[in-house]
């Protein structure tokens, strides 16, 4: 068994009615799991709901290690890096200290937390006031933050927000240097051309479903880029809502 | 592979995360501050009005005195402030999300984070204990300051349980409160009708948590059946009002 994390027909659902419904996904080890979908769609409530972040209605979620899952927060936290949504750190602290909030968890966690900094380019601002940085070194050390304990798995909510051009390529470079190293990403992002240059997997997510899951291989075997792939999975969707099949 | 058996026991890691971040805000230095200052601002007041050989208290009454000032208004407001600052003030802010993403369980979070605020209240009160014996040097003394050193021992212990039972009922405010100020004008509002409800409820005033707060300055004089009624009451209080506060942050979206 190659998964790390399973989520098992989750359910949650907001008073407004929106939310994620019977969500059924998996993350194997050392692959890029790209979720695509529009806002509202249910990203973020099913990071948040991997994160620990809100509980299911229901469903469950479980982290796998060994041949055998389980279902506990705490070794799911224990084994991951999240950023979820615009992530805040504690700006009266400094880069490192706010690393090593996490870092104390582990075994490790100062020298990792150290090498997070290295590998998001922060290394001179680790004496820095988060209250200083620009909204781009803020994602950037929230990428740290996720990095430090030396992660499994890595959950990100559209990580590149706010973060220039160089940025967000130094940001692909890392993540696909993580995967090489067989940590398990799944990403959430809007830019697709981006996402479709490093994914393993594409996910579709539309009006709280999975609407559709595929390796890298099959959308590029369409001929169509990752982009068109997305908008005729959607088209699809809503022609088939429309007919009320 | 990662193994979560081999951490030490996480709660005390989330605990010194908790307390790391409450000093790093500085309110706790303030009221560390202003602990000192009271014995102090009392030593210099008597001496300077009347001399030294003539002051109107005794180093022994002087713990006392400076807890009568300390623990009905400035400890409260500064515990409440602590608690505020370690939910709500997080919540606003979105770091909140930040504090619960770090591998502990939400309870074990909640329980941190309102030892920490207790540790940052205790901290004052040591504080106080400490500058009023060390200030109280410089006043005349009736002879008894060492069984008087003792009994302010027990005095500064006392005066954290009304602190526990602010503490219990900022924690539940957070919880229904988004924003700081809106906690200090609920707990404003309460004490304000705590203070009108004697009119109505007659003798059952002395179990309002109000008449409670600054307990610590009374609470070797106080008889034994006297003292275990309000203990207890404010350790059930603290029970009821923390319990239903985790509750809620359990199951709260973050």
């Amino acid at each position: 068994m190659n998964e790390i994390v399973r989520v098992m027909d989750v359910t949650k659902i907001y008073k407004n009615s929106r939310g994620i419904r019977n969500v059924s996904l998996a993350m194997e080890r050392g692959e890029i799991h790209v979720l695509l979908g529009a806002n509202g769609a249910g990203k973020s409530t099913l990071m948040k709901a991997m994160a620990g972040l809100l509980v299911p209605d229901s469903g469950s979620i479980v982290y796998c290690k060994g041949g055998s899952c389980t279902e506990d927060l705490r070794e799911r936290l224990y084994a991951g890096g999240f950023i979820i949504e615009q992530p805040e750190l504690f700006g009266y602290m400094t880069a490192f200290d706010n690393l090593m909030l996490k870092g104390r968890y582990y075994q490790d966690g100062k020298d990792s937390a150290e090498e997070a900094l290295k590998m998001v380019g922060l290394a001179q601002n680790r004496d820095q006031k988060v209250k200083s940085f620009s909204t781009g070194m803020k994602q950037r050390l929230a990428m740290a933050m996720a990095l430090t304990g030396r992660p499994e798995y890595l959950v990100l909510d559209e990580p590149s927000n706010g973060m220039d051009i160089e940025g967000r390529s130094d940001l692909g470079r890392l993540l696909q240097e993580l995967r090489n190293d067989g940590v398990s990403i799944l990403l959430s992002t809007h830019l697709v051309r981006e996402a479709a240059e490093i994914a393993d997997r594409v996910t579709v997510i539309h009006d709280g479903r999975i609407l559709k899951s595929c390796l890298r291989e099959e959308f590029l075997n369409d001929g169509k880029t990752l982009e068109n792939w997305y908008l005729d999975q959607i088209r699809t969707s809503v022609a088939v809502q429309e007919a009320g099949i | 592979m990662k193994t979560y058996g081999t951490t030490p026991n996480t709660f005390f890691i989330t605990f010194r995360n908790e307390t790391v971040k409450m000093f790093r805000r500085n309110k706790v230095y303030a009221g560390i501050i202003t602990a000192a200052a009271i014995p102090l601002l009392v030593v210099l007041a008597n001496i300077s009005a009347l001399g030294r050989g003539n002051a109107a208290i005794f180093r022994e009454d002087l713990f006392r005195l400076a807890l009568g000032i300390f623990t009905p208004v400035i400890l409260p407001l500064f515990a409440v402030s602590l608690v505020s600052d370690a939910f709500t003030d997080e919540q606003s802010k979105g770091s909140l999300r930040t504090s619960v993403l770090m591998p502990d369980s939400r309870t074990r979070h909640f329980m941190a984070k309102t030892t920490g605020a207790f540790t940052g209240a205790a901290a004052m009160a040591a504080t106080l204990w400490l500058a009023s014996n060390i200030f109280g040097l410089a006043l005349p003394s009736r002879g008894d300051w060492l069984l008087s050193a003792g009994s302010s021992v027990l005095q500064a212990a006392g005066s954290l349980f009304p602190v526990i039972m602010v503490i219990g009922f900022a924690v539940l405010g957070t919880q229904f409160v988004k924003s700081s100020s809106g906690l200090f004008l609920s707990l404003a509002g309460l004490v304000l009708v705590m203070k009108m409800s004697r009119f109505f409820v007659g003798n059952l005033y002395y179990f309002l948590p109000v008449n409670w707060l600054g307990y610590g300055a009374n609470v070797i004089y106080a008889p034994a059946g006297s003292l275990a009624m309000s203990l207890s009451m404010m350790l059930l209080w603290a029970v009821f009002t923390g319990g239903i506060a985790l509750l809620r942050f359990e199951r709260r979206m973050v």
